[in-house]
């Protein structure tokens, strides 16, 4: 189990994560979801032992992972800018790898590498970016890592290589569970992949639940305006769109059968609103106050 | 293999080819210069001295600039703690400036022993003897390790405190070299002598402010955040 307690990460003046406290079980895919610049690099990189955190604990099944050896050996972090040297060869920053990683899985990598049309003999420095991120996730998942963790590995990736990442990874993930957390900005593309999704905002914990529940979260009440109006009254409105006598809104929370119900009963159409949408009504620049009483 | 063993091997590993290509350099340039020179007069020195027994710690130097800017991110990135990271490179740099400390007495003997070959030494050649390649081991070793750590320290301060914290650490980072420049340097004809302190209180001052600048690196390092890129 990993736990965090009012974690807290300033640079200076900027406080990039802000006392989130989270407990994350193991051998699951968490989602971290958040706009750019909300904290979920700073976070990430706490949990990897990358960074200390100014304020708040870490810890790992009850040890604090910083400087910790066992537990920094089976986390990966695959940051979006790589941490290899531009000027080896692949085959050079793979065997390297393979070197240092107990469970590196030299076979498997040599396969991703396949998948990803990555030429060994190429050095880092003549990748495109799409490339270097198959990069990334090839160094990320044949780790094996316990703990692995991918901060926006997909930049760059043409959609078959961004298909055949997801594939392999929830492939991967099948035959050897881990923990996996997968930052990203390609919600609705990665959102089957999702058991859990965590949702931070200007460095604050937003959510953090079941990725069903998370979209049961969110409806979208469509029909005359005055019915929709009268319907959302003295509920949390996401958002809300009107096109003549129409009106569609965006509620958050889970409606009770007989709302539903009743909903149906005054002509209103309710559908399920993707993560995707969800997470940018619940982010949208300019709320606080609507994201504030969602905390 | 222990982990800070794991990080000394692969550093070894990196730089092999690298310093193979330096001692190459270092040979070509010495038989090719001291070649002309040996046709022009009778040579009063000994340009391997000169060129390697200089180069070899300017060598060190820059290596210990690469590895917090090059290598830290790369062992982290693979699991390895910054403790081990740190140990690691302490092994590596003990073993290469050991290293680099025994070519220059052997470069020097395989000099005369080619200068020999060719002729009658010259009359003020400085000549080699287990005597003097002990006392020029004596005086590399330390430089080498000197330089070493003049160099972490120094990338270190710019790494984890930026341009003016590092500008900040910079008179004490170079300590070491200044005290193993003036006390364990090199006369005119590339021999080594001592200055100003018999030879074992300037190793033990050079060595001295050697520890101390490397208690300062291991600092510097300890729980330093890890950067993107190279810094």
């Amino acid at each position: 189990m990993i736990s965090l307690r009012d974690l807290t990460v300033r640079y200076g003046d900027t406080v990039a994560v802000d006392g989130i406290t989270l407990d994350l079980e193991p051998n699951k895919i968490y989602g971290l979801l958040g706009r750019n610049g909300s904290g979920k690099t700073s976070l990430l990189s706490v949990l990897a032992s990358y960074r200390r955190p100014c304020a708040g604990t870490v810890t790992i099944d009850g040890v604090d992972p910083f400087e910790n050896a066992a537990l920094m050996r089976a986390t990966a972090f695959v940051r979006d800018s790589l941490d290899v040297t531009d000027q080896d060869r692949i085959a050079k920053v793979l065997d390297f790898a393979g070197r240092l990683r107990p469970t590196w899985d030299a076979g498997y990598a040599e396969h991703l590498a396949d998948v990803f049309e990555l030429d060994r003999r190429r050095r880092v420095s003549a990748l495109s970016r799409g490339q270097r991120s198959s990069l990334g996730v090839v160094l990320g998942l044949a780790a094996r890592a316990p703990l692995t963790i991918l901060d926006e590995v997909y930049l760059g990736m043409d959609a078959g290589a961004r298909a055949a990442f997801y594939r392999e990874l929830l492939a991967d993930y099948l035959a050897h569970p881990r923990t996996i957390i997968l930052s990203t900005h390609l919600i609705e593309e990665v959102a089957g992949l999702f058991e859990q999704v965590i949702v931070i905002d200007r460095g604050r914990l937003l959510l953090h639940e079941d990725t069903d529940t998370f979209r049961a979260r969110g409806v979208a009440v469509t029909g005359p305006a005055a019915a929709v109006e009268a319907f959302a009254a003295g509920r949390t409105v996401l958002g809300e769109q009107s096109l003549g006598g129409v009106r569609q809104v965006t509620l958050y929370g889970a409606l009770a059968d007989h709302e539903a119900e009743a909903a149906r009963t005054a002509g209103l159409t309710l559908a399920p609103v993707g993560v995707q949408d969800l997470f940018v009504h619940l982010t949208a620049v300019g709320d606080t106050a609507r994201t504030e009483a969602l905390r | 293999m222990s982990p800070r063993l794991l990080v000394a091997t692969n550093l070894l590993r990196i730089y092999r080819p690298v310093a193979a290509w330096f001692w190459v350099t270092m040979i070509v340039c010495v038989g090719v210069g001291m070649t002309v020179v040996s046709r022009v007069t009778d040579p009063t020195f000994s340009l391997w001295l000169v060129i390697a027994g200089a180069a070899a710690k300017y060598w060190l130097g820059v290596v210990g600039i690469l590895l917090v800017g090059l290598h830290l991110r790369q062992f982290v990135a693979n699991g390895v703690t910054r403790h081990d990271f740190l140990a690691g490179v302490a092994i590596a740099g003990l073993v290469v400036a050991v290293l680099f400390a025994l070519a220059v007495p052997l470069g020097h003997a395989a000099e005369q022993l080619l200068l020999s070959l060719a002729g009658p030494l010259p009359e003020r050649y400085p000549t080699t003897s287990p005597g003097t390649a002990l006392r020029e081991f004596g005086h590399v070793l330390p430089a080498a390790l000197a330089f070493l750590a003049c160099g972490a320290t120094i990338s270190a301060g710019f790494y984890r405190f930026g341009a003016w914290g590092g500008l900040a650490l910079l008179p004490v980072a170079v300590l070491p070299v200044v005290a193993a420049e003036a006390l364990l340097g090199v006369d005119e004809h590339g021999g080594f002598d001592v200055r100003f302190l018999p030879y074992s209180a300037a190793a033990l001052v050079t060595l001295a402010l050697t520890a101390v600048v490397a208690l300062l690196f291991h600092r510097e390092m300890r729980d330093v955040a890890i950067r993107r890129g190279a810094a």
